[in-house]
């Protein structure tokens, strides 16, 4: 990867990366290491950057599996010395759009809320999923491609995801 | 609002936040510094490279006599090796042409060549580039005819050849290729395999016999040849049945450097004999204190533990460090080795080891999980994850169903 090809990766993917990071690791502090860790990552792995095949997908492979390997270590180190885990409020208001009435606004950022909080409840298996296919707009074969895993069980994560979702979100499905 | 899952789903996770303008910038400073610091160039090779049109312009010198195959520079601009190209068309060649018909193969040593960076792919070894080096192309075809599978083909995976420099008067199960830094690429071209391979420079041992063996399988075959420990010499095992070529090497043997040769050779670290016996010994006492320890708790765990504080060293084929570099069983060999289990270096192998477990979902940590018919191996880490040594990554941890799973076994009882 050239200079110029890592600016151009993060200013067309940069966003979309870091709103995964952040899903990915509710703490703004871990995001924004997880982000540059990718970045710097792809760089150094010098992988000529395909831009027919979605960089955004390798990307997103690469953030995936270094967020893996930290959390291996981490619970690693966690059953040796006890680490106390950083827990952070995430700021949930930077998420509201700002085209909107403040009216809809509140019933937006509660209903976004709500649909995050569970989103974020999902285990890892499924919540990984979810954030790439509803997230990123990754297609299930990427997303089969960036987990490695089978397209079939990217369809059946999926549709385990949806059916947990679709309880969980009852109410705000309902209008209420 | 809208209630359909789908696309609450959509707007709540559509990426708002921007990050830090300095946080970007950031990434790029270090990978300034980075590059300036070690101009590494991270070594590719492309499985089938492009094909790219090859104008040769071929001196009489250089006239390639066997024009049933493709001549070595040839092979080395499929792999887009443009510099080790020019180097086979130059005088620093040596051109061998010798084919040899064993088993149901035709195997043909076409040339090589030795050197300082005659690469534009330096070999890297834990950061340090490995200039000095010998190259080889040798041709591999089925003796009745039929084409060897192109590269990309699953049959491809299924096929295995050990082509290696051997070294008269050096045991040839420990000095090899696999441990003198060696790598290799193959092509397949209308139906002929085509390997280039390469190892640290083997021209320091010119005073000595020089071979190039090829065998099927993964590792140095000892049934195939015969080594005399009191005259050096290495031989084919005549009555070994499947293919076993063995090749001379034409060396110039003013290039020989005996002092240089026996740097290397310990610089190597192979334990032989009398030092071999006694780590052996060491090794043992060491890791029964060790099981001893472990005993009472839960030792898949234990094992599970041990082996990930590996994770992102290197892969290195045909070889077993936690450390420098290990192939998938090389790795799982590694890890038991330390709770003092031996398992052979080789995935086929060690799935005889231990008892079956009937399928992966009642995997437990420590238990092997084989892929790929096994041609690869990886340790259970629990939670549906594996960790492995993968040609790529090094040493990483994988969903279990990153690909299908061919059988589990327990090793621990």
């Amino acid at each position: 990867m050239t200079k110029h090809e890592l600016e151009m990766c993060i200013s067309e993917y940069g966003k979309d990366i870091y709103a995964f990071c952040k899903h990915l690791t509710n703490n703004t502090l871990e995001a924004d290491d997880l982000y540059q860790d990718t970045f710097l990552k792809a760089a150094e792995l010098n992988r000529e950057i395909d831009y027919e095949n979605n960089p955004k997908s390798y990307l997103l492979s690469i953030a995936l599996r270094i967020w893996r390997n930290k959390k291996r270590k981490f619970a690693w180190r966690k059953r040796i010395a006890d680490v106390q885990a950083i827990v952070e409020e995430r700021d949930t208001d930077m998420y509201v759009p700002v085209e909107m009435s403040p009216e809809e606004q509140v019933i937006h950022k509660e209903s976004d809320k709500l649909v995050r909080g569970a989103v974020n409840r999902l285990p890892d298996k499924l919540k990984i999923v979810t954030l790439l296919f509803y997230m990123e707009d990754l297609s299930t074969t990427q997303i089969a491609e960036v987990m490695r895993i089978p397209t079939g069980t990217v369809l059946s994560r999926l549709y385990q995801a949806r059916k947990i979702l679709r309880k969980e979100l009852e109410d705000v499905l309902d209008g209420k | 609002m809208g209630n359909n899952l789908d696309e609450l789903l959509k707007h709540a996770l559509t990426p708002v936040d921007e990050p830090d303008f300095w946080l970007n910038q950031r990434i790029v400073n270090r990978v300034k510094e980075q590059r300036t610091m070690t101009n590494k160039n991270k070594r590719r090779f492309p499985a089938v490279a492009a094909i790219a049109a090859l104008v040769m312009c071929l001196s009489s010198a250089t006239v390639y006599a066997a024009l049933m195959y493709l001549h070595p520079a040839e092979v080395a601009e499929e792999v887009q090796d443009t510099k080790l190209s020019e180097v086979f068309l130059g005088e620093n060649a040596t051109i061998i042409n010798e084919t040899q018909n064993y088993g149901e193969y035709r195997v043909s040593l076409l040339s090589m060549v030795s050197g300082e960076s005659l690469s534009d792919h330096p070999y890297y070894n834990n950061g340090v580039i490995k200039a000095d080096r010998t190259y080889a192309v040798v041709a591999i075809e089925n003796e009745d005819g039929t084409p060897m599978p192109e590269t990309m083909e699953d049959s491809y995976g299924e096929l295995e050849f050990f082509a290696s420099p051997l070294i008269g008067g050096y045991q040839p199960a420990f000095y090899n290729i696999a441990s003198m830094s060696g790598n290799y690429t193959d092509i397949t071209e209308d139906g002929v395999l085509y390997r280039l391979l390469e190892c640290d420079n083997v021209e320091i041992f010119a005073d000595h016999t020089l071979y190039l063996c090829v065998t099927e399988g993964v590792f140095y075959n000892t049934e195939a040849y015969n080594y005399d420990k009191v005259t050096g010499k290495i031989s084919r095992n005549e009555e070994y049945k499947g293919l076993n070529a063995l090749f001379v090497l034409p060396m110039d043997g003013s290039k020989a450097d005996p002092v240089k040769a026996s740097e290397y050779i310990s610089g190597l670290g192979i334990k032989t004999d009398i030092a071999e016996a006694k780590v052996a010994v060491e090794e043992e006492i060491l890791e029964s204190i060790i099981v001893d320890v472990a005993e009472d708790e839960d030792k898949g765990a234990e094992v599970v533990e041990y082996a990930l504080q590996f994770v992102g060293n290197p892969y290195a084929w045909g070889c077993d460090s936690l450390t420098e570099g290990t192939d998938s069983s090389g790795f799982t060999k590694s890890i038991y080795e330390y709770f003092g289990i031996s398992l052979e270096h080789d995935s086929r192998k060690q799935m005889e080891a231990g008892i079956e477990v009937d399928s992966v979902n009642n995997a437990k940590a420590g238990d092997l999980v084989f892929y790929d018919t096994p041609a690869h191996v990886a340790i259970y880490v629990g939670d549906e994850l594996v960790v492995h040594s993968m040609p790529q990554e090094g040493i990483c941890i994988s969903e279990v169903d990153f690909d299908e799973v061919a059988g589990v076994r327990r090793i621990l009882d």
